[in-house]
């Protein structure tokens, strides 16, 4: 099976996120921008999903890139295992644990 | 003699564009794009990529590691402005030189009567300065060090190695003015070790008018010239830290830096120092048929490594405006008459108030065009020994 995007990265500055996803596409890393979810950051409109089990890797990538991670989060495949819904479809779900 | 159009005014601002600059800015005026950072729909998103991919390519040209650290703004001027504003306060020290544009010397003269002490380093009537002179002047109190890289009235380029390194040993910022050298010298601002260096897109970067910008050394703070809305941390009423959002609030000219990145892409793949190259064979063939014109007076140094792709003349017995004019007229030759936004330079080199004729180019430039230019300002002379045009 394809691997999960189950990690999140959200970001201070729309320039970064913008960053980030072209840096570790380059590296290697299967990412997808999507908009932030808002109940876990009002800094920049972007956000960016990619594995969880890669994160600590990414964040190594991006630090040495210099470009500013506003924090990272963990998808939790609760009961109702699903992607995430498009934000705003609805009241948000507390559906990423903030910070993994 | 046929009768061509001949564009030397290229230090003003740069003719023709390449078609891909054009087909640029259409594109993003035509295309589905949305506002950089200000949403998170896909359409925001293009446009978003599109202005990191202008900031990509200019750190590229500008050897700037990190492509945040490059800001845009809308031309040069609001980019010192931006540098010198958000540096220096009054009581601080600033050294400048006296072949600056109006664009660094009004800013310091307006800041001179706010309680800034300011010195204007004299250069020789070539342009030329001694940089042992930034040392001989720097003092305690000085924050700030700022001069051109390349002047825009005599072309020539000033130490600023020699100067970044002055400034590096003292721990004062040096901002450069390189808005007649950005895409046609070779800069690499790591390497030269300057901190700050304020660029315009629509000359020699090939850019559209309306787009510029400052790259600022990674930790030098700047107060921001302009506060305001920035795509990030919307919930909060103070500006953020980061950069490029710091200094970049407003939209930014989306359509217009998609055409700067054309025009950077352009110079990336022709070389830019080839760019140099030819221009300084433009400056040599000028030079050459220039002197054999009698009373025609160029100003400068003799030798073009020491230009950039420009000369400054006079003609003996008509003034600068009539040769301007004539050239356009009757030859179709289109040229910068007068102070050029510079009367510092000018009193450098001895012609304030009167000025000078100046002929710029760019790569598009050809040297059958610098005959033909040539060959008309004889023809000038000649009218003018005849006695044609005293007043
Ligand atoms: C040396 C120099 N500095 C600053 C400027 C200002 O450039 P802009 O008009 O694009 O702001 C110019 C060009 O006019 C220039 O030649």
């Amino acid at each position: 099976m394809a691997e999960v995007l189950d990690g999140l990265l959200t970001f201070y500055s729309w320039h970064h996120a913008l960053r980030a996803e072209k840096v570790l596409r380059e590296g290697g890393f299967r990412v997808e921008l999507i908009p932030a979810p808002r109940e876990l950051s009002s800094n920049c409109g972007t956000a960016l999903r990619l594995e969880h089990g890669r994160l600590d890797e990414a964040l190594e990538l991006l630090a040495a890139r210099r470009v500013q991670v506003e924090a990272g989060h963990r998808f939790l495949p609760a009961a109702e295992a699903r992607e995430p819904g498009p934000v705003g479809a609805g009241k948000p779900r507390r559906r990423w644990l903030v910070g993994a | 003699m046929t009768r061509s159009l001949c564009y030397f005014d290229n230090a003003a601002t740069s003719w023709p564009k390449p078609a891909r600059v054009v087909m640029e800015v259409t594109l993003a005026l035509a295309g589905q794009l949305g506002n950089p950072g200000r949403s998170g729909h896909q359409m925001a998103v293009t446009a978003g990529r599109l202005v990191l991919e202008a900031r990509e390519t200019l750190a590229a040209l500008l050897g700037v590691a990190d492509p945040a650290q490059i800001v845009f703004t809308k031309n040069a001027t609001e980019s010192l402005n931006l540098a010198i504003f958000g540096l220096v306060r009054p009581g601080d020290h600033v050294i400048t030189s006296s072949v600056e544009h109006n664009a660094v010397m009004r800013p310091l003269r307006y800041l001179e009567t706010q309680g800034v002490a300011l010195t204007v380093l004299r250069c020789s009537p070539e342009g030329l300065l001694d940089p042992a002179e930034v040392r001989r002047t720097m003092r305690p109190d000085t924050r700030l060090v700022v001069t051109a890289h390349a002047s825009n009235v005599l072309g020539t380029l000033l130490p600023v190695a020699e100067i970044a390194r002055i400034c590096r040993e003292a721990e004062v910022p040096y901002l450069v003015d390189g808005a007649q050298t950005a895409g046609a010298v070779p800069i690499d601002v790591e390497q030269m070790g300057v901190d700050l260096l304020a660029f315009t897109g629509h000359k020699g970067l090939l850019g559209p008018t309306g787009t510029g910008g400052l790259y600022v050394r990674e930790g030098l703070e700047l107060q921001p010239l302009v506060l305001g809305g920035t795509g990030s941390l919307s919930d909060q009423e103070i500006q953020p830290e980061f950069l490029p959002d710091r200094y970049e609030s407003g939209t930014l000219n989306v359509a217009g830096l998609a055409g700067l990145k054309a025009g950077v892409s352009y110079l990336l793949e022709a070389g830019v120092d080839k760019v140099r190259e030819h221009e300084t064979a433009l400056v040599r063939a000028f030079d050459s048929l220039a002197v054999c014109v009698p009373g025609c007076t160029i100003y400068g140094p003799r030798d073009p490594s020491l230009r950039v792709g420009m000369a400054s003349f006079n003609l003996e017995g008509i003034p600068p405006s009539e040769v301007g004019r004539l050239l356009d007229t009757e030859f179709g030759i289109m040229s910068r008459i007068g102070l050029h936004c510079a009367p510092s330079a000018h009193r450098t080199m001895g012609t304030f108030p009167d000025g000078a004729v100046r002929f710029s180019w760019g790569m598009f430039n050809t040297e059958d065009e610098i005959s033909y230019a040539a060959e008309a300002l004889g023809r000038l002379a000649s009218l003018a020994r005849a006695g044609a045009y005293r007043s």
